[in-house]
């Protein structure tokens, strides 16, 4: 990023905030367009999760409410996340990001140990009640944020960037791959690219990147099973449409069957049996079936809004961290949503993805709802980071330029509402030496709770600009 | 933060991708949408046969004899049924049974591989009623998940129990009618359509409502079926008889009244009764069952020789007591030789050698002649189920021989049923014009069409003249033989006959005996058949069937309302 659109961005985010100026301590408004998306979205995931399961929680448990109210029950659990999230500076986050990842793994590991088995793979616990996976997106996000943030200019070298960020992301796939997950693990792969490539990767690192995702990707679908078997059936419909398979072809008859304004909220009489899994993977086609063309259109309008504001937060973003989560929240729902309903429009092999916000399902409802707070806490900015920034002039998301780079101003200094400040900023990372800047990308990476101590210590002990790292007082 | 280029790469991507899910969405839902409509509507609406109710059956009067009730089976369903102890207490209470029989049979249906489809065999209960059934969803929590599975269907009840239950006849599970008028009238009795197209399995959409079949009104009335039952049951009881049938037909339409036999069935139990040795009862004696009809049918043999002019009633005939043809031996039945005899004196004393004179001098060919014209030996045409033709050799049989023309002569060495029996006699009554009997007289199709049967005339096999010369000599006959048989107020012509009981080919010690008679003999309006098998308390018919008739009689004048035509 060059110093130009540095500070066309930093108009930009002046104007939309209108907060210029302020206090150190402002957190700005939420973006209630983005909000308006995500609730909408919800509230048509009820209405689906309804009209997909009243019959068949009639004949289960005797009255039709009873699964869906589990549904709105998670919606509830979910808008207080989403509340909890907005309210809570994101900036803690990258404190926790470590110990995220590490419950992460350790979650995903336990799934493998103690996961029920169903469909012959173990995705879930607790009796099916906790499907860890989705969680897990969203830490992986935090983490890839906090990472990719913390070494912003390093993401460009093969041995510092690209190699241990594919280690971390390598892990957690494996881990969900064995479940065996091939969509999860696809999603998660397609987001961590995504995130890599906008963190500032190379061409040549994403061409990699993308050639061994890939063909990681085509030796998996040949060697687990049934992913062989959805392949097969793709491309029967297109090459021997007679002989489709039985799903794929539900699927296009729900969804085909809806016309231009459908057949009317919960009139689709193709799940009754006919149409697998309608309130899950399904439940693009049913909302096609019962409200045509025009209600799917409605759908990807939303999710068009969510993909357009909460891009423009992560442009406007006040640091990097929290850039990098927005931009990876977008691609998983954007991504997810896509695979599903090119899935359901024989695009693309069936993929088992649940839609965001659509598809039935706690976790998955959750996890995102959650995510759409962390989102709006990135609207708001974070205070914990640029408190730290100011009170220290050290820009915590600004990295040194090895090997005689320019030094890169972070959102913090951008967001510091002065030249004054930015200059003296400047100079404080001019003066510093190298391994201060070095200093800080260690602190980064999960020893933040340590500096903010330092930070105070340093302000009546140690000059400006002092950093401890390894036990020892740098630029002090 | 992030390159404005990049976010600009992302938002291309994103956009790319979604025009090219919102064109095939454009291309599915708008395009091919009458194609997937189309398959969609075609696999959603199924149709299902469902049964429709069978039509009902009354009496003359409107009574009901058989209806159709809202009836469940219940299934077992192999792949859903676990727990056979819970599903049989469940069910036991409900269908009557100990729950130790219901679990063995639930058990043996697992165990057969093949009842794992839905067919007859699967069922564990079956034409339970709505409030039985309640009670069983009420025991079971979820009778899906249990492995039962239940169908609506109807069931055949038939109110009066046993009354008329042989002529009535049964329904199967199929549900198809055996038997009596279930038989005969199956095609109009089950309902004509019994289709429903619905949608889904929510059942939202009946396109085509089912008809019921055609309800039948019979000819026999009620209150006389019922006396006829109660005193058929009661000589059976006097006599000690092994069986019996009594039919009252309305002698000038061959319509027929009442039509009882020991021993019946009750209809309703049908089913139950199928499976066991008493499968054998299922059947109506009165139209399936041919037999030696004796003397009586010497009436035949003398209106046959009157038509001919080959007597007259005034014709004095020699009895000479034997007679020998093939070297078989013919006797009166009291060994008698009676001499100067006419019609009356044979008539009255069941004079077989005369008869069998008579039929000689005849000859063969204008006897079997007359004898088939009176309905022997071919199917009345009666309208009940698995009617039996009997058997009359002729001359052209290869087993005939003269000896048998005389025995014919006077009802043996023939078989016959008892509507044959009475139908033959019947011509008498009704001046000479045998009747086809019938025991439906309307059916009411559910498109509002109401089909009146009207008589059907077979045959004239006697004149007028003849039958009512014939009558008097018989009513006559029947005052000095029979007495017992008269009716205060109404002159009445009858016959005996009585028979050798056979088993298995062999000759028994006991008989079968039969009387058939009309009344007022003057004016005939009804036409009488007693006939039991192997009376205890006397080998012939004039001391067990008489009485019998008797009674039948007096109480038919008085239901039917028939006026006393003397004093």
């Amino acid at each position: 990023m060059d110093k130009g659109s540095m500070m066309r961005t930093v108009r930009r985010g002046r104007s939309s905030s209108g907060r210029a100026g302020a206090p150190a301590a402002a957190r700005q408004g939420a973006d209630w367009v983005f909000i308006g998306a995500v609730l909408l979205l919800t509230a048509l995931g009820l209405v689906m999760a309804y009209s997909t399961t009243f019959f068949w929680s009639q004949v289960k448990e005797g009255n039709p409410l009873t699964i869906f109210s589990r549904q709105l029950l998670y919606a509830g659990i979910g808008l207080v996340g989403l509340t909890f999230f907005s309210w809570l500076d994101y900036g803690i986050l990258r404190r926790f990001a470590v110990w995220i990842m590490a419950g992460c793994l350790a979650a995903l590991i336990a799934v493998l140990l103690f996961g029920d088995d169903v469909f012959g793979a173990r995705r879930t616990l607790l009796n099916g009640s906790v499907q860890p996976s989705e969680l897990v997106k969203l830490g992986v996000i935090i983490y890839a944020a906090a990472w990719l943030a913390s070494r912003r200019d390093q993401v460009r070298s093969v041995s510092n960037g690209l190699m241990p960020f594919g280690v971390i992301v390598g892990v957690v796939s494996f881990l969900i791959v064995v479940q065996p997950d091939l969509s999860t693990t696809a999603v998660i792969v397609i987001v961590a690219i995504a995130m890599f490539f906008m963190a500032g990767a190379s061409w040549q690192q994403l061409s990699l990147v993308l050639l061994i995702a890939v063909s990681a990707f085509l030796v998996l679908i040949t060697v687990v099973p049934h992913a062989t078997v959805r392949v097969n059936e793709f491309i029967k419909v297109w090459r021997a449409p007679n002989e489709m398979d039985y799903h794929v072809r539900q699927t296009l008859i729900t969804l085909g069957g809806g016309g231009l304004f459908g057949n009317g909220i919960g009139a689709s009489g193709q799940k009754f049996g006919y149409l697998p899994t309608p309130h899950t993977d399904s439940v693009v086609a049913v909302l096609g079936d019962e409200m045509g063309l025009l209600g799917l259109a409605i759908t990807l309008g939303l999710f068009v809004i969510f993909a357009w504001r909460g891009l423009r937060i992560a442009q406007a973003a006040d640091t990097a961290f929290g850039s990098f989560i927005v931009i990876g929240v977008v691609i998983w729902v954007i991504g997810q949503m896509l695979l599903n309903v090119m899935a359901i429009m024989a695009i693309i092999p069936f993929t088992g993805v649940p839609v965001p916000f659509l598809s039935f399902g706690g976790s998955s409802l959750v996890s995102l709802l959650i995510a759409c707070g962390v989102v709006t806490s990135v609207a708001r900015g974070s205070r914990i980071l640029k408190g730290r920034e100011i009170e220290a002039g050290l820009p915590v998301a600004a990295s040194h330029a090895k090997g005689g780079r320019a030094v890169r101003a972070s959102s913090t200094i951008r967001r510091g509402h002065s030249r004054a400040r930015f200059a003296r900023a400047h100079r404080a990372q001019s003066a510093g030496s190298a391994a201060e800047a070095e200093a800080a990308d260690a602190l980064i990476v999960g020893r933040d709770v340590r500096i903010g101590g330092a930070l105070r210590r340093r302000n009546s002990q140690r000059s400006p600009g002092a950093v401890r790292w390894r036990g020892k007082w740098y630029g002090a | 933060m992030v390159s404005s280029r990049r976010l600009i790469i992302l938002a291309v991507i994103i956009g790319l991708t979604l025009s090219i899910a919102f064109a095939r969405a454009i291309q599915v839902q708008v395009f091919e949408n009458p194609k997937y409509a189309a398959a969609a509507h075609d696999q959603q609406i199924e149709t299902r046969i469902t049964l429709a109710p069978r039509g009902a059956i009354f009496d003359r009067n409107g009574s009901p004899l058989a209806v159709s009730n809202r009836a469940y089976i219940v299934r077992v369903d192999g792949r859903a049924l676990t727990d056979t102890a819970t599903v049989a207490t469940a069910l036991a209470p409900v269908i009557g049974k100990r729950v130790e029989e219901v679990q063995q049979r639930i058990e043996a249906i697992l165990a057969d591989r093949k009842s794992l489809t839905p067919t007859l065999s699967t069922i564990v209960a079956y034409n339970l009623s709505p409030q039985a059934t309640y009670q069983l969803t009420q025991t079971m929590q979820s009778l899906a998940r249990g492995g039962l599975l239940v169908d609506e269907t109807w069931a055949r009840a038939y109110p009066y129990g046993p009354i008329a239950g042989p002529t009535l006849g049964f329904v199967s599970l199929q549900p198809v009618g055996y038997s009596g008028v279930e038989a005969y009238y199956d095609a109009q009795l089950s309902s004509p359509v019994g289709q429903r197209r619905e949608r889904s399995r929510l059942e939202l959409l009946v396109i085509t409502p089912t008809r019921s079949g055609a309800d039948l009104v019979l000819t026999l009335d009620l209150t006389l079926q019922t006396y006829v039952e109660a005193r058929l049951a009661q000589a059976i009881q006097d006599t000690g008889a092994s069986g019996g049938t009594i039919i009252v037909l309305e002698t000038k339409t061959g319509a027929v009244l009442a039509s009882a036999s020991w021993p019946g069935y009750d209809p309703n139990r049908a089913i139950e009764l199928a499976g066991t040795p008493d499968a054998r009862l299922l059947r109506d004696p009165a139209v399936s069952d041919a037999y030696e009809p004796g003397s009586v049918l010497k009436v035949l043999t003398i209106a046959a020789a009157l038509e001919l002019g080959q007597v007259t009633p005034q014709t004095i005939l020699t009895d000479t007591g034997r007679l020998v043809i093939h070297n078989k031996r013919i006797y009166n039945s009291d060994r008698g030789r009676y001499g100067r005899v006419n019609i009356e004196d044979i008539l009255a004393n069941s004079l077989n050698v005369p008869t069998a004179q008579i039929a000689l001098d005849m000859g063969a060919e204008a006897f079997y002649q007359r004898f088939r014209l009176f309905g022997l030996g071919h199917r009345t045409g009666i309208d009940l189920g698995n009617e039996a033709s009997g058997v009359l050799r002729t001359p052209s049989d290869p087993e005939w021989s003269r000896a048998d023309l005389a025995t014919n002569s006077y009802g043996q060495g023939l078989m016959a049923t008892p509507y044959q029996v009475i139908n033959a006699i019947n011509v008498i009554a009704n001046d000479g014009v045998l009747m086809q009997p019938y025991v439906v007289q309307q059916w009411r199709a559910t498109n509002g069409e109401i089909v009146r049967k009207q008589p059907v005339p077979v045959a004239r096999v006697i004149s007028a003249q003849t039958a009512r010369a014939l009558r008097q000599v018989m009513t006559r006959a029947t005052r000095r033989g029979t007495p017992k048989a008269l009716v205060k107020g109404y002159p009445v012509a009858g016959k005996t006959g009585t028979a050798d009981w056979y088993l298995n080919g062999v000759k028994q010690e006991t008989t079968i005996v039969t009387y058939v008679g009309f009344l007022p003999a003057d004016d005939p309006r009804i036409t009488i058949l007693v006939k039991l098998d192997q009376p205890q308390s006397s080998k012939w018919s004039a001391p067990t069937t008489v009485p019998v008739f008797h009674d039948v009689a007096e109480r038919a004048c008085q239901i039917l309302g028939i006026p006393p035509t003397m004093d």
